[in-house]
């Protein structure tokens, strides 16, 4: 038969049988499908941390750490160099600097807010309504400040423009935009602000990473561990801008290595210090994730599995209600391929149908069981198209072909004739 | 032609064997009318599956024009029975959820044919047979001859050259049945080969010839 009446045959049978009969098919995989991509969701938010976080760093996450000395501001008016530029002394430190998020109101920068618009990290998007925190009111320009030292923990990868150290930091505040930037302004270009002189250092490469300001903080009710750049505005300055520093441990050191010779030099020097690693931050959000984790991977296979006995069951008794039919199209022409096309095309249209319902009651159900930052959504929306939606795909496919398969085992146990006596 | 040769066919329960047909020789002609009678159980239904190909046999050889049926399997015999056979049976084998016209055009849909022509072809089916006005009814909105009317007009739509009946008139009341096999007798006419069980003598005698079977084989 040709696929265009297999099809008519196919969805004429889902149609004119009895509606309950679809619509208990596809209530149940819809079910199946939601309770499934939520565990999956909630897995894959805490699994992904490290991920990404490791895309962003130029030396992994594993080789990142942070340094917090205690009564800093005195140390440093006393003459002392500053946690950067601590670190930066020391052999065993690649780079290390700071980092954070804040509004810029420079009228001559306001430029940029036509192309950041909504496109904010630290503001709250709900529907169609901007409302904004300490950071933002959704008017200013959002931007990253950075201290130039920390620059190369970073794996920024510029699409034009040249980094930090071809310039000269002591004349000009560093100006680095995100690739939408790309055509608002030319890389060079001179911009005298009422704070100082500002250059157009570089345009970041699309889909360029950057840490959340404070991944030392991250546990397992984290969403994400790192940010997209691509509206960023990240002003490059010649000191630091908070606390803690971070560094990244230069190669041919492990960083215990490197953690004892920091210890080690705030000791002799009298401070008091802390000295952390992300990677330690991590593997305890992780550790105590785990259980939760374990869990979370056999509610989904033993709901998978259940579901595909089930709905496999309910396929195949529903065929044999209905074999006499088989038989009749046996008896007017139809080959057994053609059945087993039928069947297949049966079973994909109440799984699809399935799956059209499930999407957007999951992105509804998702929306309302966690409150984000709009920072979050890239992460999520990355999570939820790329981690979990094409793998309930995968398994809504498994399932017809899983379903099919007993059917049409099922089926060919009669012969046409037994079919047409209703399997007698 | 159809030729069948020490056609035998068993059937296993377990390891208890059924022997249905036990050797049977037969040959039938184009555009014969075979009437297969004979006691229930005796093997007639099994014959006429075997020859329409809804049922392989277990030995001998069975010939339709140059096919050797007896070595087809699967998806060959499906395809030979699509092009070759029609059948008749005794409780009208329609499908409920679709419409007389529909039920009609479902050989064609095997063969291939568009839309516009199914509808035609079918439309011209069921007028030969005097119900194209029920063509959007259901089956089971009309009594059993127009449904046995509407069964027939499916078999002639394939225009396939044999045709097969099983028990046509079973489910009829006498009037209903002589008026089922007055069409049979007209399609016959036109050239069609017809095989027609049935346990009514006034049936078996519109046909040409009567084979009767006993205990898996012929014996008149």
């Amino acid at each position: 038969m040709k696929g265009k009446s297999l099809i008519k045959l196919a969805t004429d049978r889902i149609v004119l049988h009895n509606i309950s009969e679809l619509a208990g098919s596809v209530l149940l995989c819809c079910v199946m499908f939601i309770l499934l991509a939520i565990l999956l969701f909630v897995y894959e938010i805490n699994h992904s941390l490290r991920s990404r976080l490791d895309d962003s760093l130029r030396n992994g996450c594993n080789r990142f750490g942070y340094f917090s000395r205690e009564n800093e501001s005195d140390i440093y008016r006393s003459g002392m160099p500053n946690q950067e530029e601590f670190l930066m002394s020391l052999d065993c430190v690649e780079a290390a600097g700071t980092w954070g998020y804040s509004i810029c109101t420079l009228e001559e920068l306001a430029f940029l807010k036509d192309i950041q618009q909504d496109h904010v990290i630290m503001g709250n998007i709900t529907g169609d309504q901007f409302s904004g925190n300490q950071f933002t009111d959704g008017q200013d320009l959002e931007e990253i400040l950075m201290s130039a030292s920390g620059w190369d923990m970073f794996r920024l990868e510029l699409y034009e423009g040249a980094e930090p150290e071809q310039y000269d930091i002591d004349r000009y505040n560093l100006l680095y935009l995100g690739y939408e930037f790309r055509d608002a302004v030319e890389v060079g270009t001179v911009i005298q602000t009422s704070s100082g002189t500002m250059i157009v250092a570089g345009i970041l490469k699309k889909g360029v990473t950057i840490p959340i300001d404070d991944p030392n903080m991250l546990s397992q009710f984290s969403i994400s561990s790192a940010y997209p750049t691509d509206y960023s505005v990240i002003e490059v300055m010649p000191f630091p801008i908070g606390s803690p520093a971070y560094f990244s441990v230069k190669d041919g050191y492990s960083f215990e290595e490197a953690q004892e010779i920091i210890q080690q030099t705030v000791k002799d020097r009298g401070w008091v210090a802390t000295v952390g690693s992300v990677d330690g931050v991590l593997d305890a959000a992780a550790a105590s994730w785990k259980p939760v984790q374990r869990y979370l991977i056999q509610m989904i296979v033993v709901i998978g599995l259940t579901v595909c006995i089930i709905f496999s069951c309910y396929q195949t008794i529903l065929i044999l209600v209905r074999r006499s039919e088989y038989g009749i199209l046996y008896a007017n022409g139809a080959t057994t391929k053609d059945l087993i096309m039928l069947l297949l095309i049966e079973n994909a249209v109440k799984i699809l149908v399935a799956f059209l319902l499930f999407l957007p009651i999951f992105l509804i159900v998702i929306n309302h069981l966690f409150l984000f930052y709009n920072a979050d959504q890239y992460v999520l929306q990355w999570i939820i198209w790329g981690k979990v939606i094409w793998k309930m795909l995968l398994f809504g496919l498994s399932l017809v072909v899983l379903s099919s398969g007993i059917s049409i085992y099922t089926i060919k146990q009669y012969t046409p004739v037994t079919l047409i006596r209703g399997g007698n | 032609m159809i030729q069948l040769t020490q056609v035998t066919k068993t059937y296993y329960n377990g390891d208890c064997p059924t022997e249905a047909l036990k050797g049977i020789d037969l040959t039938i002609e184009t555009g014969e009318y075979i009437a297969i009678t004979g006691t229930s159980g005796s093997g007639k239904s099994t014959l006429l599956h075997i020859i329409g190909g809804m049922d392989s046999l277990t030995d001998g050889e069975y010939r339709y024009n140059d096919i050797a049926v007896h070595e087809l399997k699967g998806n060959r015999l499906h395809l030979f029975r699509k092009n070759n056979v029609s059948f008749v049976f005794q409780q009208f084998a329609l499908m409920n959820d679709y419409t007389v016209q529909e039920n009609v055009e479902l050989p064609l849909i095997a063969k291939g044919f568009s839309k516009k022509e199914r509808k035609r072809i079918a439309l011209e089916k069921l007028e030969l047979l005097g119900i194209a006005d029920l063509a959007k009814k259901r089956p089971s909105h009309i009594s059993g001859g127009q449904q046995q009317r509407c069964a027939i007009a499916r078999a002639l739509a394939s225009d396939n050259d044999l045709i097969l009946a099983d028990e046509p008139t079973g489910s009829l009341d006498k009037k209903t049945g002589l008026e089922i096999m007055e069409i049979l007798e007209t399609i016959h006419q036109q050239g069609k080969t017809l095989l027609v069980i049935t346990h009514d003598p006034q049936v078996a005698a519109m046909a040409n010839r009567e084979i009767r079977i006993e205990d898996g084989l012929i014996v008149e």
